[in-house]
């Protein structure tokens, strides 16, 4: 009998690699789990860090999604490992949301997201480079000010580029909400940068 | 004239008065190209036309989105950032995370879950409503049997009399019913230690048992097809994702 695991066959050999790693992690290979770990922790971080502007907690939902992926890698149907892995990092991110929401006497640090810059061209001025740095800590700072559900649904959906209905269903709630959420979201993101607008307009 | 305490001309606090009664969100939704409806598209076309607020926010939440893409994705961000700690499980961890049995190892090796879980998702539907259905169709023979339509276990009841009625014995007809066995009217003189059994009564109560066990079986019918229903839609979307 065809075994239902057996994932489908892609030419992508990234892909293809992915499922070969799970694949074996599912039949118990705890390396072949650790290799996927290796290959996507510093782009689940990326990813998290973004949406949990502290460090240590975007680190401990990172561990909690590979967790969580270790746990449920039966629940894996096929398609792209990398996007079921991004998907349970996010539910993972968002979960330290809500953690951080009922303890809102700590507030979040200016994003601690300065080990990073937006590469620059090579052709690049230093003032470029600079004024590009700048924008940089500007707008992560700004993003850090906003509330959860409208950064998450900003980095969603203007950095990962993530269509607004995967947005609905990744936070279980509605289209009409996940754009409120951008709107509102950019629209803050426009005062708390009021002063510093020249930054961008330039 | 500038207003002494905010250095603005009469011109400008009119346009600021004006701007206060302006949606921003339905001008942030027309940068971002989201207006659908044509009369909501034109009304904020006209917002952004005649208040330079309004033009002013058009312009801004164009460049802040442009910025924040310009940002980098995680896959670019992570070509030159590392996480901060090592994230890989330990053996530990692995044993915590995913304890189980020989036995249990060898089904998640056989991968029964995901058999299950297809299964469900492709016939769990209509099997669910075909057992609803059943517990339904099921439910509604039980309680008419029961309950009082003809040929039902009370009304056979009724027919054959009062049952074991007080200060009745031996007065008239009556039942009287003896280890689940009904009996009915003791013949007249006759005494009432020697119960004439009523043609039927043994059946009356097969009935009652037999209308108990279809109630109940309906319910788990019912119950069950139901919650395959419901297991089926919510796998469905999965499944149908890859």
């Amino acid at each position: 009998m065809e075994d239902l695991r057996a994932t489908t066959v892609t030419d992508d050999p990234v892909q293809r690699r992915d499922l070969i790693l799970l694949d074996r992690a599912r039949e118990g290979d705890l390396d072949a789990f650790n290799d996927l770990v290796v290959v996507y922790q510093d782009m689940l971080f990326a990813l998290v860090v973004r949406m949990v502007p502290d460090r240590d907690q975007a680190a401990d939902a990172v561990q909690e999604a590979f967790f969580s992926a270790y746990r449920n890698m039966e629940g894996f149907r096929g398609g792209s490992v990398r996007s079921w892995l991004s998907r349970i990092a996010i539910n993972a991110a968002m979960d330290a949301q809500r953690l951080k929401k009922r303890r809102p006497a700590d507030p979040y640090p200016e994003l601690e997201d300065d080990t990073w810059q937006p590469p620059a061209d090579a052709s690049a001025d230093p003032v470029t480079s600079s004024l590009t740095a700048e924008r940089h800590h500007a707008l992560n700072g700004a993003l850090a000010q906003i509330t959860n559900d409208q950064r998450t649904a900003i980095v969603l959906y203007d950095v990962e580029g993530y269509d607004y209905a995967e947005i609905a269903e990744l936070t279980a709630v509605s289209v009409g909400t996940v754009k409120s959420r951008i709107h509102r979201g950019r629209l803050a993101l426009r005062g708390l940068l009021a002063d510093r607008m020249d930054l961008f307009r330039g | 004239m500038a207003d002494p305490t905010t250095g603005h001309d009469e011109g400008e606090l009119a346009a600021i008065a004006r701007h206060a009664l302006h949606d921003e969100e339905l001008v942030a939704a027309f940068a971002a190209g989201d207006l659908e409806d044509a009369i909501e598209q034109e009304r904020a076309r006209a917002l952004v036309e005649r208040c330079a607020t309004c033009r002013d926010i058009h312009r801004d939440l164009a460049v802040i989105r442009t910025a924040i893409r310009a940002s980098g994705t995680a896959a670019e961000r992570a070509a030159t950032m590392s996480a901060p700690r090592d994230f890989r499980l330990t053996a530990d961890d692995a044993a915590r995370l995913r304890p189980g049995s020989p036995i249990a190892r060898v089904a998640r090796r056989l991968g029964w879950r995901a058999r299950l879980d297809l299964g469900v998702a492709a016939f769990g539907r209509p099997v669910g409503a075909a057992m609803a259905t059943f517990g339904v169709v099921g439910l509604l023979i039980g309680s008419l049997t029961l309950g009082g339509g003809p040929g039902s276990l009370f009304s056979a009841q009724s027919a054959a009399g009062p049952t074991s009625a007080p200060g009745a014995e031996g007065s008239g007809p009556a039942t009287s019913t003896i280890d689940g066995t009904n009996f009915g009217p003791a013949a007249s003189g006759q005494d009432t230690k020697n119960p004439v059994p009523v043609s039927g009564g043994r059946d009356t109560g097969t009935q009652g048992v037999a209308t108990v066990a279809l109630l109940g079986g309906s319910i788990a019918f019912l119950v069950l097809g139901i919650a395959l229903f419901v297991a089926a839609r919510r796998r469905a979307p999965t499944v149908a994702q890859h």
